[in-house]
């Protein structure tokens, strides 16, 4: 694929590629559908016009990802985003609410942990043991060092042990 | 799930609903095609104002593309009023009507109030002689059968291969959207549509108003290769055009160029490349040659520099004059084949000429004609004739360089001539801007 531009057919194989995972990553961050999808669909828009600085230094996963991680952070802080999704009537559309389907996931201790972790801790555990990053490309999603994020993962697994869950499990390089 | 390693299953099983589905995949591919659209309004941010402006202190030439941009913007009509019948319709294509072998095509059209401009080429007769004149052969009619006054027209015509293109302007009682075209027996209807863009008005047909030149520009396919034909008129009948033709080339609105892979003897190209929206023809640069012209001009020895010399409604102007002595050497053959030469003490005068002109900025001097009076040159006998010889290198075969000069050697003039008397004529000038005409498909 060209580094300069990006026809229909490549964005079309971002999208089959990594979509769903992406999607899936920002319902985990943003707890709301509606928000989750705009989310995608903006990281995308952002790929798309964006592709030019991509220089394949990381692997365009990496790319995406930090891409989403910004994007959702941004939705966060924004609360009249919120509230207009909040309005929009495809929401009440939806068979299964967001609260159904947390309430489902949060079923399991080990998850509703994860999830009321601190942000950054979470974070770092989604991105290492659901999206499977290994500890450098965390580094450079996060932009910050290896040895950073090396602490940081350690840490978010002792919070978790210290709540008596899950296990140790160490980055194997 | 009790183990960090099986997150990935237990989230994925978990919200296997949410998932990029064909709907969302769409709205992201839509969005990124209009996402250019955005980007082209923060640059409408800061141009519309200076456009608004613009729009309100001149006049005309502007106020055209204004307000097609502007009505754009949410509200601007009621700032900005727009008359309807100021409103500009044209064509979006080219509109053909076949008549037996022959044809007329309007490339194109555009209204200003109740008049329409055409810009039309065919290769059906008219006759411009006698009391038949083109109004009466090539008749515009509105749908409640009015006929439109013919108010202007220039026509181009190529008689060698008969062709005609031209420009003409009809005036119909009231504005018109679609009407008729009608020649002889035969209806052709033109359908305009409000303009989408500030577009290009005229296709195939261009003015140069600076130098009095109409280029038309007629096409048509040729065993799969697209045969673009060059016709030109100047008003002035002494002037003759002529086209770089290798040097043309077809610009694309990526801003590719393709430049023509066959000429033929007359101004005809042939291009490997199919006519799309947006594509125009660049000429850069014409040649107008003036029969007409002509300058008598004395230079002697004591001539103060530069020269002037008045050549219709430009100077030309020679910075530098050289006399130089040198044996003028003449080779030639008798009837029996004998080689003969001939030795004689001549001088030359080395002129170099500022290509541009005082009086214009549109024109350089690509060539012209230098003659030295017939008494001031040497003369030779040649099997009992007395003759002139006449260098063949002489000939100038001049090429269009960044060299703001000219040089022109007059040769064999007499030994210890002082000065000479010289007469221009026939000069070839060339046109500085390129010359761009948009091509209807």
């Amino acid at each position: 694929m060209s580094k300069e531009t990006m026809n229909e057919q490549d964005f079309n194989r971002l999208i089959n590629e990594y979509g769903t995972e992406i999607l899936r990553l920002c319902y985990l961050y943003l707890k709301d559908y509606q928000l989750a999808e705009d989310a995608c669909q903006d990281t995308f828009l952002r790929v798309y016009k964006k592709f030019h600085t991509f220089k394949g230094n990381s692997s365009e996963k990496t790319w995406i990802t930090r891409i989403c991680i910004n994007v959702c952070k941004n939705y966060l802080r924004s609360s009249w985003l919120k509230r207009i999704v909040l309005n929009d009537k495809k929401l009440k559309n939806k068979k299964v609410s967001d609260k159904e389907l947390f309430d489902r996931l949060e079923d399991n201790d080990l998850f509703k942990s994860i999830m009321k972790l601190k942000p950054k801790y979470r974070e770092i555990i989604l991105m290492y043991y659901y999206q499977q990053f290994t500890v450098k490309e965390i580094a450079e999603i996060l932009c910050i060092s290896e040895s950073n994020a090396y602490a940081r993962l350690s840490r978010a697994r002792k919070e978790l042990k210290n709540r008596g869950i899950g296990e140790m499990v160490y980055e194997q390089s | 799930m009790n183990n960090l390693e099986n997150l990935r299953d237990y989230i994925d099983e978990n919200l296997e609903s949410i998932k990029i589905t064909d709907d969302i995949r769409n709205n992201i591919i839509r969005k990124s095609k209009i996402s250019t659209y955005h980007n082209l309004k923060y640059i409408a941010i800061i141009a519309l104002p200076i456009l608004l402006i613009l729009c309100l202190a001149f006049s005309d030439p502007i106020s055209y593309a204004a307000h097609k941009v502007l009505r754009y913007v949410p509200g601007i009509n009621k700032l900005i009023y727009t008359d309807v019948k100021n409103q500009a319709y044209g064509l979006l294509g080219s509109v053909e009507m076949l008549i037996g072998e022959k044809y007329i095509k309007v490339n194109s059209a555009y209204t200003e109030g109740n008049t329409v401009t055409l810009i039309i080429e065919g290769n059906v007769p008219l006759k411009m002689e006698g009391n038949k004149g083109l109004e009466h052969q090539i008749i515009a009619i509105d749908e409640y059968k009015n006929v439109a006054e013919l108010t202007s027209w220039d026509m181009i015509w190529d008689y060698d291969d008969y062709q005609w293109s031209g420009r003409i302007t009809y005036t119909f009682n009231d504005m018109v959207k679609k009407f008729n075209i009608v020649y002889d027996k035969h209806a052709m209807p033109i359908v305009m549509t409000e303009l989408p863009e500030v577009s290009s008005k005229e296709h195939n047909y261009i003015s140069i108003e600076d130098i009095g030149v109409d280029i038309a520009v007629v096409t048509n396919y040729v065993e799969n290769k697209l045969e673009v034909n060059l016709l030109a008129q100047a008003n002035d009948s002494t002037k003759s055009v002529s086209f770089p033709l290798k040097d043309i080339y077809l610009l694309d609105d990526k801003g590719e160029k393709y430049y023509c892979i066959n000429t033929n003897s007359g101004n005809i190209l042939y291009f490997d490349r199919k006519l799309e929206p947006g594509i125009k023809l660049v000429i850069p640069y014409i040649l107008i040659e003036d029969t007409d012209l002509q300058a008598k001009v004395t230079i002697s020895k004591d001539n103060e520099l530069p020269v002037n010399i008045k050549i219709g409604d430009n100077n030309l102007i020679i910075n530098s004059v050289e006399w130089v002595d040198y044996i003028e050497r003449f080779n030639y053959k008798t009837p029996e084949n004998d080689c003969q030469l001939i030795e004689k003490a001549a001088q030359k005068v080395k002129l170099i000429i500022n290509k541009n002109l005082s009086g214009t900025k549109e024109l350089k001097l690509y060539n012209i004609l230098a003659n030295v009076d017939e008494k001031e040159l040497n003369k030779y006998i040649v099997e009992g004739v007395k003759c002139i010889f006449v260098d063949p290198s002489e000939e100038n075969n001049s090429k269009i360089t960044n060299d703001d000069y000219k040089e022109l050697i007059l040769y064999n003039i007499k030994e210890g001539q002082q000065e000479i008397n010289v007469t221009f004529t026939n000069p070839i000038f060339y046109t500085t801007n390129k010359v761009i005409i948009p091509i209807q498909p």
